[in-house]
This record gives structure tokens, C-alpha cells and sequence, in this order.
């Protein structure tokens, strides 16, 4: 049997010159901002004993302050859940106004997908700081920025999970002649649990680790000991507070994928 | 009933369902053409025709799922009115609707589905999961599954029912909502041949026993002319047929069906 090569269909679909130009000029932008934010091997090496020096600073751990630090970094996981439980609350309401074609008073549809949007747009450090400074220190501040920033997440998520489900179930009892909310509870959310049960582990977890940072501006938690640890050259004890921080979060990360496990894969 | 108009209603009428010049189109095309049809209360009328003959829109007009472009609707004595909410809900309470697909609320128990069926009646939150729902209307559902055979399948999730088992929990549902006219589109065209007959004959011993009128659309002659009394048939979006369904095999079946 001959080989018939010149059959066979091509390797590569045909593109044309401006493609490959764009190509080029990601190429370019890459090296250019490489340049100009300064990344280079030989920065890293040059920095290599100041931070060899810095980590034979921060060991071995000072556990001497254990007990207020255990007592901040629970605090900090409080801020995450009750943040967490409350902006979920939140973004789950908006995300019934700002799901096409579920949204019981259409003309809300784009002012909640605009809310959610805007709490989504913003930082959350920017949040804590616009907190901390009109409602002062404290973790009342950083609870309220975790809700803000939790409603944007989830939010955005919730809806568009209402928005992707089988729409025939509705279509049922709409027939049937329920009322619109009736259909939301009775239809949409037994549909899109596994995605909301998902996504609220998602918020929770991105919330510990927010709620961490926060304490640098002064929202509350463990944040707010790394910051004085740190500037105050205690390094043992700042190794100590990122020690807390890491089981923490690896902690809250298992749960998470433990509820998952047995709730969203049966 | 405040808000009803002389309109809205058809006083002593023996038709359960009325239908005048209704007329349809999409996107130009006209579906349904000065459709008249006259249903009796406790018949059993099966509408045949082809693919695309308008048999799905003349269902979905029935129920208010689609606006219609003229005509009139009349079920149980109530005019179709879609601009009013109220009335188009009060219009759905007595008419149960089987689609092809059971379109069951999946990840529910069973028994939560059924009783979703009683919501138009009491629109109570309670009743949006069974845990909730009070003893009377639990047991009513349980009654509704009893009536399919599916009563030991209460607590069961219906993502784990067969097609057939989903479709009799559908017919439950339906039984749940008091209904007074029962509307089937193609109610066994996704079952294979055998489960769909046991699924026909649960449909018209139901709706016989309880005075239920049935309305259903089907490809199967078969069916047509044993589970109805009156066979009405639709071609191009024109009623051709409307005879007894004794007299279906007088039809000459290639004409009617041929393009």
C-alpha cells in the first residue's frame, strides 16, 4: 500500500498574518513590562541573604503569646463566618432580582446586577479602609467589609447558576399557575443547591484569607498582630502568626472540601 | 372572584373547553388558523397530526404559556385572559398538564413534586417542601401516589425514578391540583411501548373514575382511538378531523399525514 501523505488533512488551521502579529505583540508587552516592573533573576539573587537572614530571624517560632494569638486568629475566623453567613443571606437575595427572567420585579433586574457588580468591582481592602474609617477599628469593621465583599462574589454566581438550570421544571409549575417566588423555592433552589452549597464554601474560604489581610488596616483578627510583629522586628513571633494563619486556612479548606465531597459529588 | 368581568365568564355552558377563531403565528408564519374546537365535560378527545401541524402550540395556547393572536379561550367556563395575573392563575386551577418529559423538580423527594400540584389552591409556603406541609395535604399526596401505585416511593428522591415511575409521579401532581380538564402533550412518547401503555391506561382510568376530561396529543393511532372517545386532527394548523374514534379506521391515515 502506498502512503498517501498528501491526503491527510492539515496540521494546523490556516490563520492569518494579523493573528500572528498579535501574537507577536503579546510577546512584546510581556518583555517590555518584564523591564519595567523590574523582574530579574539577578534582583532575587541579589536579595537571597537578606531573606535567608530574615528567616533565620523568625526561627524557631516564640510561642510565648500563644494564648492572645489563638484568641485573635478565632476571632478572625468569626469575622469570616458571620461575614460569610451574612453576605451569602445578602447575595442570595439580590441574585433572585438580578437572575434573567426569574427576577420577580423585572425593573430591579439591573439595578441589583449593577449593586452586585459594584460591591464585586471594589477591593476588599479598599472596603475595610472605607469602614474602618467611618465606623472606626475593630471587627465590626471587617465583618461588615466581608459581608460587602461576599454579596459581590456570591452574588454574581448565585445568579448566574439560577440563570443556566433546566428550565422545564418551572415551566411545569408555572403551568400549574404558582407564583413567581413560589417557583423560585420550590423549582430553581433545589436545582442550583449543589452550585450555592459550592460557592458559599468558595466565599468562606476566600473570606478567611481576606479576613487575614484585613487586620493590617485595622478591621479586626490576627492581621493586625502580623502587622506589629513585624514592624517591631519580633520575626519569631510573626512565624508563629503565620503558622496560626496556615493551619487555619488548610483547616477551613478541608472542611470545605469534606462538605463538598458529601454533598455535591452523591 | 371580585375582579371578574361578565366577559370572563361562559355561564351554563356544557363544553369544558371552548375554542373560537383562535390564531397563531411565529415569526410570520401562521401556525394555527381560525382554530374552533368544542370539548364536553368527562370526553376524552386525542389530537393527532404530523410534526410541525401545530399540535405543541395549540397546547401551549391552551394553557397561557404563549399569547395568542385572536380567538378566543374558554376552560371550565373561564375566558383565558394572560394580561391579568389573577385571573390567568384562577383560569390554571383546574387544568392539569402532563408534558412529554415528566419535568419533575429534580434532587426533591417525591412527595414534596406532588404536593407542589396543591399550590395553586393554597398558595401557603409550607407547602413548597413536604417537611413543612400540614398532615392533610401530606396525606392527600400520599392518596395521589396511592391512586399511580407509587405510594412506597414517598420519601424517595426522584432523581432515582425510572421514566415511567417519573411520568406517574406527573399524573400524581396533576391529581393534586382537583383537576377538571386533564391536558397531555404526547404523555408517552419518551416511554418505551409497554410502560407507555400501563402510563395510558393509569391516565384513562384516573380521569374516567374522577370525571376528569382528558385532552391529549399523540402519534400513536392506536392510542387515539383507544384511549379517546373523539379524535380531532390537525393538519397544517387547520382542524381536518374531528370524528369519533370508532371511526378512525375509515381514515385514510397516508392522506392525512403526507406532506
Amino acid at each position: 500500500m502506498k502512503n498517501n501523505y498528501r491526503d491527510l488533512p492539515p496540521r494546523w488551521d490556516k490563520t492569518n498574518n494579523l493573528v500572528y502579529f498579535s501574537y507577536l505583540l503579546v510577546l512584546l508587552f510581556f518583555i517590555w513590562s518584564s523591564k519595567q516592573v523590574g523582574l530579574s533573576p539577578l534582583e532575587l539573587l541579589k536579595g537571597m541573604p537578606y531573606m535567608i537572614r530574615l528567616l533565620s530571624e523568625m526561627l524557631p517560632p516564640n510561642f510565648s503569646r500563644i494564648f492572645p494569638l489563638l484568641k485573635s486568629i478565632l476571632e478572625t475566623l468569626q469575622i469570616a463566618f458571620v461575614g460569610t453567613f451574612v453576605g451569602i443571606l445578602g447575595g442570595f437575595s439580590l441574585a433572585i432580582f438580578a437572575a434573567k427572567e426569574l427576577s420577580p420585579i423585572p425593573k430591579l433586574y439591573k439595578i441589583s446586577r449593577g449593586l452586585i457588580a459594584f460591591f464585586r468591582t471594589i477591593p476588599d481592602l479598599i472596603w475595610a479602609i472605607f469602614f474602618v474609617a467611618t465606623i472606626g477599628l475593630g471587627t465590626s469593621a471587617g465583618t461588615l467589609t466581608i459581608i460587602v465583599d461576599t454579596i459581590g462574589f456570591s452574588g454574581r454566581f448565585f445568579a448566574e447558576a439560577m440563570e443556566e438550570i433546566e428550565k422545564k421544571p418551572q415551566k411545569a409549575l408555572e403551568a400549574i399557575g404558582i407564583s413567581k417566588i413560589a417557583i423560585i423555592f420550590c423549582a430553581v433552589l433545589p436545582e442550583v443547591l449543589p452550585s450555592f452549597i459550592n460557592t458559599s464554601l468558595f466565599s468562606l474560604e476566600k473570606a478567611v484569607r481576606s479576613s487575614v489581610v484585613l487586620g493590617l488596616v485595622g478591621a479586626g483578627g490576627i492581621g493586625i498582630e502580623l502587622k506589629v510583629a513585624m514592624e517591631m522586628f519580633n520575626y519569631d513571633q510573626a512565624s508563629t502568626i503565620l503558622i496560626l494563619i496556615f493551619i487555619l486556612v488548610i483547616i477551613v479548606e478541608q472542611l470545605s472540601v469534606n462538605i463538598r465531597n458529601k454533598y455535591i459529588n452523591n | 372572584m371580585e375582579k371578574f368581568t361578565k366577559s370572563s365568564i361562559l355561564r351554563d355552558s356544557h363544553e369544558i373547553l371552548k375554542v373560537t377563531n383562535l390564531s397563531k403565528s411565529y415569526k410570520n408564519k401562521k401556525v394555527l388558523r381560525e382554530i374552533n374546537l368544542n370539548v364536553s365535560y368527562g370526553e376524552s378527545v386525542a389530537l393527532i397530526g404530523s410534526n410541525g401541524s401545530g399540535k405543541s402550540t395549540l397546547i401551549k395556547c391552551l394553557l397561557g404559556l404563549t399569547n395568542i393572536e385572536k380567538g378566543e379561550i374558554y376552560t371550565n367556563q373561564i375566558r383565558l385572559n394572560m394580561k391579568n395575573n389573577n385571573l390567568l392563575k384562577f383560569y390554571r386551577r383546574d387544568i392539569a398538564f402532563i408534558w412529554q418529559t415528566h419535568n419533575l423538580v429534580p434532587r426533591l423527594s417525591v412527595l414534596s413534586n406532588v404536593i407542589h400540584g396543591s399550590l395553586n389552591s393554597h398558595p401557603n409556603p409550607r407547602l413548597w417542601y413536604q417537611a413543612f406541609a400540614p398532615s392533610e395535604i401530606r396525606s392527600r399526596a400520599l392518596n395521589c401516589l396511592d391512586q399511580v401505585g407509587l405510594k412506597n416511593f414517598a420519601k424517595n428522591n426522584v432523581n432515582t425514578l425510572s421514566g415511567g415511575e417519573s411520568q406517574r409521579v406527573a399524573i400524581a401532581r396533576a391529581l393534586m391540583q382537583k383537576p377538571k380538564l386533564m391536558i397531555a402533550d404526547e404523555p408517552v412518547a419518551s416511554l418505551d411501548p409497554k410502560v407507555g401503555i400501563e402510563v395510558m391506561n393509569l391516565l384513562k382510568d384516573l380521569t374516567l373514575k374522577q370525571g376528569i376530561t382528558l385532552f391529549f396529543t399523540t402519534h400513536d393511532l392506536k392510542h387515539a382511538e383507544h384511549y379517546a372517545n373523539r379524535v380531532i386532527g390537525l393538519k397544517d394548523g387547520v382542524i381536518k378531523i374531528n370524528i369519533k374514534s370508532k371511526e378512525l379506521n375509515e381514515l385514510d391515515v397516508d392522506e392525512f399525514y403526507a406532506a
